[in-house]
């Protein structure tokens, strides 16, 4: 038995060794979770994390991509390693309460667009759903409405949307194209967005993830997008400037959230983080880097040229927006999904 | 174990020795258990269990039109992949037991090079490859077959996974035809059978175990494949593994994601139960019958 030890006990070892590899963090420091390399994280952590740690002196570590799987399956394991997390707001909203903790802005309620601030998801980027063009292939004869996108007739040519979650704005598009006034979007008639995009099935391309969207419209593949607008300002920024926004039509707009998983050791902490980064100076300046729009509507304007063409807050916007109705989303959320993903794959 | 350690002295010296070192496998068996059985056995209660006990995750699957429709898309893709690269595979081993030293180490490097490039980087390759303007649309369009697009296509995603499992064609046929007496060849020959009859008679049925062994483990990964589909396929043309990615991920139902993953690997068992039924026999008795000629 004695001989057999060694072996039982490196065994044993190993498992320990393993089960302690992920880092837990020490009582002044939080991990904030967002979407990887590029403009996003990048300004997150140079508009919020930095300041913050220069503030407090809490040490902040990023870690990603986001994602929402891992972060149920972290909470139901209890062993919660992320404490805020960049989330999009209809998931965050349908796990409110069972996955998330309620963050309390208290007078900072106030700063944000109405009704985007729910209960557990605190706004940090609000994106709009723009419509793009190639200027090279309809130079004379641009697309100047959200229907031009579902009519190959008039604007022939190859399409490309993302298709790994329609609650970005891709139904609200369709049905906009379609006529439907924007206060009677929801509840949402997903049949007859699907029957728009019946209308352009030949020429679509859909890209699972947003990275191949981009890829595919830099490298020419595509010739018409709906994009969401901080990927359109990668991309433009990257140097794609034969496209072009297409000005003056409704957007469908939906943001990002920070949330906080329930069973963080460091959860008022967390919650210190997030009021950190919702206050206007820091909310412009991610807002800026990133290309997106402020949470925080108190936040001065974007300047730069590429940022004004996809700001949706800008003047002369209002009538444009068309906010997501995230609780609506939240409620039905499985049946949106499935019935989209039985469209795409069918 | 103590009945076992009280019997101990009374086996013989060479069963006691297996004894021994049987406890070496201890570790990879703990292993195992942890990181794969584990698992597994949980993700099968939980496809069970979730959200009320029953079979009710596995009637929605089988129920859904859309989810068997891409379950047999996965399903003869997967077989599309094994059959192309044993069509390619074959000649190819076959060719490395032929030549020279040198020759072999140049057809090995060959294979093991894009074996030890990494995933995404390949991937990726096929993407520049395959886009409209790529050199296969351009050479393509060069004789007479235009605007042949790959990327976002089933073909697309094909060619490149062919390009992928070809390694675990190759190496298991190779090394399996490596242990061939060619010296049986020349028997059959001196025998009087003509060299297509006694390749068929005698070096096939003994190549069938690397045959068998390199169709299972390409059929297995391409069924479960998620990267080169998801990255060079589009969620139109989606396989399996993406619709589990899309469960888990979108919709949090790790349940339902639970009972295809299930069917997927029963659908796999069962396959792979029929194709060495079928292959079994046939390279036996054609052994028996090569060692009859």
């Amino acid at each position: 038995m004695r001989r057999r030890m060694p072996t039982l006990l490196s065994a044993a070892l190993l498992l320990a060794t393993a089960g302690c590899a992920i880092s837990e963090g020490g009582p002044n420091s939080l991990v904030f979770v967002s979407y990887g390399q590029g403009a996003y994280q990048a300004g997150q952590r140079a508009a919020w994390l930095d300041p913050y740690e220069k503030q407090t002196g809490t040490t902040v570590t990023l870690d990603g991509p986001s994602n929402n799987a891992k972060l149920k399956a972290m909470v139901e394991a209890g062993k919660v390693t992320w404490d805020v997390v960049d989330t999009d707001a209809s998931a965050a909203a349908a796990v409110c309460g069972s996955l998330l903790e309620p963050v309390d802005m208290g007078a900072q309620a106030a700063g944000f667009p109405e009704g985007s601030l729910t209960d557990c998801g605190v706004p940090d980027a609000f994106f709009g759903m723009m419509l793009m063009y190639d200027s090279k292939v309809y130079g004379q004869h641009p697309p100047t409405k959200l229907a031009d996108f579902f009519d190959p007739k008039q604007f022939p040519g190859r399409r490309i949307i993302y298709g790994g979650d329609p609650s970005v704005g891709t139904i609200e598009a369709a049905l906009l194209a379609d006529g439907v006034p924007r206060d009677r979007l929801y509840p949402l008639d997903m049949r007859r967005a699907l029957r728009m995009y019946d209308r352009i099935r030949p020429q679509l391309a859909i890209s699972s993830t947003y990275g191949d969207q981009q890829q595919r419209m830099a490298g020419g593949q595509a010739d018409l997008a709906l994009i969401v607008s901080a990927r359109a300002f990668s991309l433009l920024k990257a140097g794609a400037t034969n496209w072009k926004v297409v000005p003056g039509i409704p957007v469908p707009v939906t943001w990002d959230v920070l949330v906080v998983p329930k069973g963080t050791a460091r959860a008022e902490e967390a919650k210190k983080l997030i009021r950190f980064a919702s206050q206007p100076a820091q909310a412009a300046d991610f807002a800026a880097r990133a290309g997106v729009g402020p949470a925080n509507t108190a936040a001065p304007a974007a300047r730069s040229e590429i940022a004004r063409q996809l700001d949706i807050w800008g003047e002369g916007k209002e009538d444009l927006r068309v906010l997501s109705n995230v609780r609506y989303w939240a409620a039905n959320r499985p049946a949106l999904v499935k019935a989209w993903s039985d469209w795409t794959t069918g | 174990m103590t009945a076992a350690a009280t019997r101990a002295p009374a086996v013989p010296r060479a069963g006691r020795e297996k004894r021994r070192t049987s406890w070496l496998l201890l570790p990879a068996a703990a292993v195992v258990l942890v990181f794969f059985f584990y698992p597994l056995a949980v993700i099968l209660w939980r496809s069970f269990a979730e959200p009320s006990f029953g079979i009710g995750n596995y009637l929605a699957v089988l129920g859904d039109e859309v989810q068997l429709r891409v379950l047999l898309r996965t399903l003869r893709t997967a077989l599309i992949i094994t059959a192309a690269t044993l069509v390619i595979g074959y000649p190819y081993a076959y060719a490395m037991t032929l030549v020279g030293r040198r020759a072999r180490s140049l057809l090995t490097l060959l294979v093991l090079m894009p074996f030890w490039t990494s995933l995404m980087a390949r991937n990726f390759a096929w993407y520049v490859l395959e886009q409209r303007g790529g050199v296969l649309d351009k050479a393509l369009s060069a004789i007479g077959f235009d605007g042949v697009v790959l990327l976002g296509s089933v073909a697309g995603v094909t060619v490149a996974m062919v390009q992928v499992m070809l390694p675990f064609m190759v190496l298991p046929l190779q090394s399996s035809m490596l242990g061939i007496d060619r010296t049986l060849l020349h028997a059959a020959s001196s025998l009087g059978a003509r060299r297509p009859i006694a390749f068929l008679r005698v070096y096939l049925p003994l190549s069938m175990p690397g045959v068998l062994a390199g169709v299972s483990v390409v059929f297995i990964m391409s069924l479960g494949f998620y990267i080169t589909p998801a990255l060079l396929g589009t969620p139109q043309q989606a396989l399996v593994a993406q619709v589990i990615g899309t469960q888990v991920n979108d919709l949090l139902d790790f349940a339902g994601a639970g009972a295809l993953g299930t069917i997927l690997l029963v659908v796999t068992l069962v396959v792979l139960a029929v194709l060495g039924r079928v292959a079994a026999p046939l390279g036996t008795s054609a052994a028996g019958g090569a060692g009859r000629g």
